[in-house]
């Protein structure tokens, strides 16, 4: 029977002969749920990576918050210093007789000085040195020049008492450093100098005999000084860039309710001033506007140690969505009135300021235009061959009050053409204005030309153009946008192997 | 062999030895010279005062595909020739339910010896292999329709597989006797040695469809019992054999079934028989294994014990390293667990069976047979009917036509020599299955050589050849 079977088949061997099956024919349609997706408008800024700049309220209200902070437009140290110093002055007695000694002898003279220091906007009747070095050079014909003993009670060492100094006189120059030491006068920016000189005389031969010094100073600065400081102004220049939406975003909007603020911290213990005459906010495809409306603009910066509000004005205009750039320029004066007055001031003293913008999101938007580029790696099948029809429905739930114009666009960087586009028609995804989600259903399809295309290709192009219908509208963190697509694919046709 | 071809054989031979319950209906069981017509009937009085067989006295293979067709899942041309798979011919050929089975019984030792006049004793030893298989046809039509055509709550695509299979040994004795000269009983007692045993408590799969979000959720419930011939455990996801096999391993894994059957002659012609085969257990002790899966919370795709896919955040598309293991991903919803499983038993697979015969004369009978296997769960019917008649006192001949559900195809046919020392048989019961052995419903052969001992063996050699007992 076995045998009986053995021949029935093989009587139709080609029948059973599978050798020639080459492929499968496949016919059906499966239905996927390619993509499921839900962002909030905060989830959406991380995605741009620029939540870090963004605050969000209690009340989920999202501002972008721009800072620029410039410490020491002034500072003290500028301030607390003197000129340096390049003093000469000779000292000279007649000689009434020229003589020759028949020995050597050892004599001392005594000289007093008075020197006035230069400084630009300050002057000193006491300060505790910082910095500073005082050179001397002397030069005599009246002997060989042994020791100088410098005095002075304008300059107190660490115990409080005058200064004294003893030099051997082994080279021309001698000198010493005033670091830490005190200086106290009472005649401001004056140093009042004795000093008595021992020389070796045996020629006395001039008719003339005189001494001369060369004082230097170099480097006098002061940690903090009691006197007068006079006016003093400084100009100051600020050029940021303030990022808003990436790149990929273009167009502008119109802000509203934003708010500009400076803080300002004056630790001079005088009255200082801030005088802005520029303040734009510009980009290079865009006309300047000012940020304020009369200009130049006077702040006062009252004495305060720590950061006060000193200005604040609402600003609106028109940005770029992607941002901009800020240019100011202004002064800062310290005593604008010139008060005559005594004060204390010290090197750290510095005036500084903050510039907060706050810019909610609640903007009119007109022309804003999203484009991304996705490139797509396609896997190496053949399978797409049997594909008749892909249609994608794509659906979005908003809470989001814009309007979003989507097209996507098949693009083929070799050719370097767009060979297909997904959409038909509009594909609006429409705004919420009142918070409840608003449903849209569009469909995207490939037929099986459209499909060829697609495999053909390696990038996506994604463009949405986003509009209020000229509304203004708050963005909020909770807004958000849910996305679902799906694919109904049918595949007809024979997969070879 | 080109690929497909070492897939079809690799299908053929699952079909050959991975199904069936149990032998269906055999030309032996009404060939009346046959001695293994006590198979299906311990209560016949077998015209024989003795017979052994060794090896060769009863080899039979028994096919049953209630529905797969060679011819059903290619594409010919118009020479004969396939050229082409198609799922969904061969999908639209599948029933809801359909049915695969085999049976291979081989009888290593056979001693029937007459005791006296009205009892017979008898002894069997053989080997047992009994496979079926039942599925439905989901997966297939899924494959070949996709998921559109299961779209809705109420609507998934099922796969349902329900496979047992054993192997065993089996030490039968019986005693046939007749209690009167209309009525006659006998019975087998039989110890069995179970070898390999599997057997499916639950392999289902439902994938449902949301029609709105196409969102696809998958439930599975795999629950497999295994006794396998040697030692296998789980080792970091693999399994492994724990040293060879043991051939004294083979009398393990102890069992008991019995045969019972009735057997009243109510005049000359008509006579009765019921029966019940196989009517027992097997206990399987040893290298047992328990195989599960049910979805595993493995992460954002599992929901409430289901595996839920609505759709990839847009974001991982652009992950590449995600999309590259995005199926390894998946597996980890699906993981197998195996663990030993100390002991369980499984019940044999019992037939009943009633027949009514009607003796034309002492040479022929026409027989009606109503037959039922239960096989898992289920219950497999199958009514038959049949002519035997005997000639020339040396040939034993057979005609059946049997019906099963989704097989009706089933002509059988049996022809035997009778030698005063021997006995040769062949028989099938689906002769159309032998022309076309890939499209039929059933395959079966049944054969072998029995060897007449103590002659003279006959006992019904009156002149009218009527059996000795109805003189």
């Amino acid at each position: 029977m076995a045998l009986l079977a053995v021949m029935c088949v093989s009587c139709r061997k080609d029948h059973y002969n599978t050798s020639n099956v080459n492929g499968v024919k496949a016919e059906g349609e499966v239905l996927l749920p390619v993509s499921s997706t839900s962002f909030t408008f905060m989830e959406m800024m991380q995605k741009f990576k620029i939540d870090s700049i963004i605050h969000c309220s209690e009340d989920g209200n999202l501002s972008y918050d721009f800072h620029y902070e410039d410490l020491g437009v002034i500072n003290g140290n500028k301030l607390l210093r003197f000129k340096d110093l390049d003093y000469s002055e000779r000292f000279s007695i007649e000689n009434p007789f020229s003589v020759v000694l028949p020995h050597a002898f050892d004599t001392m003279f005594h000289f007093e000085q008075s020197i006035v220091f230069q400084a630009d906007h300050i002057s000193v009747l006491e300060a505790m040195m910082k910095s500073g070095h005082l050179d001397f050079e002397l030069s005599s014909n009246i002997g060989a020049l042994q020791r100088l003993v410098i005095r002075t009670s304008d300059i107190k060492d660490a115990d409080g008492q005058d200064l004294q100094l003893d030099f051997q006189f082994n080279a021309g120059t001698i000198g010493f450093d005033l670091t830490d030491l005190r200086y106290e006068t009472e005649s401001a920016n004056t140093l009042n100098l004795e000093y008595d000189l021992y020389v070796r005389v045996q020629e006395l031969l001039e008719p003339e005999l005189y001494l001369d010094m060369n004082i230097r100073g170099r480097e006098l600065a002061f940690r903090e000084m009691r006197g007068f400081v006079e006016t003093y102004d400084s100009r100051n220049y600020m050029d940021t860039v303030f990022r808003l939406f990436p790149d990929k975003v273009a167009g502008s909007l119109e802000v509203h309710g934003a708010k500009l603020s400076l803080e300002e911290r004056n630790t001079f213990g005088l009255a200082a001033r801030m005088i802005v005459d520029t303040a734009w906010i510009y980009d290079d495809d865009m006309a300047p506007f000012s940020v304020f409306s009369s200009m130049p603009l006077s702040i006062e910066v009252p004495m305060q140690t720590e950061f006060g509000k000193v200005y604040e004005t609402p600003v609106s205009g028109i940005i770029k969505a992607k941002g901009g750039k800020i240019l100011t320029a202004s002064s800062f004066i310290v005593n604008p009135m010139g008060l005559d007055e005594e004060v204390s001031v010290s090197d750290t003293c510095t005036i500084d300021v903050k510039v907060d913008a706050t810019i909610p999101f609640a903007f009119t938007a007109n022309d804003v235009r999203y484009v991304d580029t996705v490139e797509l790696g396609h896997s190496e099948t053949d399978s797409f061959d049997v594909i008749d029809e892909m249609a994608l429905e794509l659906t979005v739930v908003s809470t989001i009050p814009l309007n979003m114009n989507a097209a996507f666009y098949i693009y083929d960087s070799e050719s370097e053409r767009v060979t297909d586009t997904l959409t038909t028609g509009e594909s609006l995804i429409g705004a919420s204005y009142d918070g409840q989600p608003v449903s849209f259903t569009f469909a995207l399809s490939l037929t099986r030309k459209g499909l060829e295309n697609f495999m053909a290709s390696d990038h996506l192009i994604m463009m949405y153009e986003i509009d209020t219908d000229a509304r203004e509208v708050h963005l909020n963190a909770s807004q958000k946008l849910e996305m679902y697509l799906k694919a109904r694919v049918k595949y007809n046709g024979v997969v070879t192997f | 062999m080109n690929k497909l071809n070492r897939i079809i054989a690799v299908f053929a031979l699952t079909m050959w030895f991975v199904s069936v319950g149990a032998q269906e209906v055999s030309p032996v069981d009404f060939m009346r010279m046959n001695p293994y017509q006590m198979k299906a009937n311990p209560a016949t009085d077998l015209p024989y005062e003795s017979v052994m067989s060794l090896v060769v006295g009863n080899i039979g293979l028994d096919v049953q595909n209630s529905t797969l067709r060679y011819d059903n899942l290619f594409e010919f041309d118009a020479q004969g020739k396939p050229t082409t798979i198609n799922p969904r011919k061969f999908a639209n050929s599948l029933r809801e339910n359909n049915f695969l089975g085999i049976n291979l019984n081989v009888d290593l030792f056979t001693l029937y010896r007459r005791l006296n006049r009205n009892s017979m004793l008898t002894f069997n030893y053989g080997v047992k292999t009994q496979a079926d298989m039942k599925f439905n046809d989901g997966l297939f039509k899924l494959l070949s329709y996709g998921n559109s055509a299961f779209v809705g709550e109420n609507n998934p695509a099922k796969v349902d597989l329900d496979v047992n299979a054993q192997v065993y040994q089996e030490f039968a004795v019986g005693y046939q006797r007749n209690i009167t000269e209309q009525f006659s009983v006998g019975g087998r007692a039989k110890l069995l040695f179970g070898f390999a045993n599997i057997t499916t408590d639950a392999f289902d799969a439902q994938l449902f469809t949301d029609a709105d979000s196409y969102a696809l959720r998958l439930m599975e419930n795999v629950a497999v019992r295994a006794a396998l011939p040697m030692a296998v455990y789980a080792h970091e996801g693999e399994l492994l054999t724990n040293g060879p096999f043991k051939v004294g391993q083979v009398f393990r894994n102890p069992g008991f079934g019995v045969d019972l059957a009735a057997e009243y002659r109510f005049n000359d012609r008509f006579s009765a028989v019921a029966a019940v085969h196989d009517l027992g257990f097997i206990h399987w002790g040893l290298n047992n294994l328990e195989m599960k899966s049910k979805v595993n919370d493995a992460g954002q795709f599992y929901d409430n014990g289901a595996f839920l896919f609505d759709g990839m955040d847009i974001d991982l598309f652009a992950d590449q390293n995600y999309l590259n293991h995005f199926l390894d991903s998946l597996q980890r919803y699906f993981d197998l667990s195996f663990t030993s499983l100390e002991k369980y038993n499984t019940a044999l697979n019992t037939n009943l069976l009633l027949r009514g015969n009607y003796d034309l004369d002492a040479n022929n009978r026409f027989s009606l047979q109503m037959q039922g296997r239960f096989l898992g769960s289920g219950f497999r019917p199958a009514m038959t009917l049949a002519y035997s008649g005997s000639f020339f006192h040396m040939l034993d001949v057979c005609a059946t036509y049997t019906i099963m559900p989704g097989s009706y195809d089933n002509i059988g046919l049996g022809i035997a020599g009778v030698f005063n020392t021997f006995h040769i048989y062949l028989t099938t019961n689906n002769i159309i299955g032998c022309f076309s052995p890939l499209n039929a419903s059933g395959l079966n052969a049944q054969m072998g050589i029995v060897f007449n001992l103590w002659l003279p063996e006959k006992r019904f050699v009156d002149e009218s050849n009527k059996p000795e007992y109805l003189e």
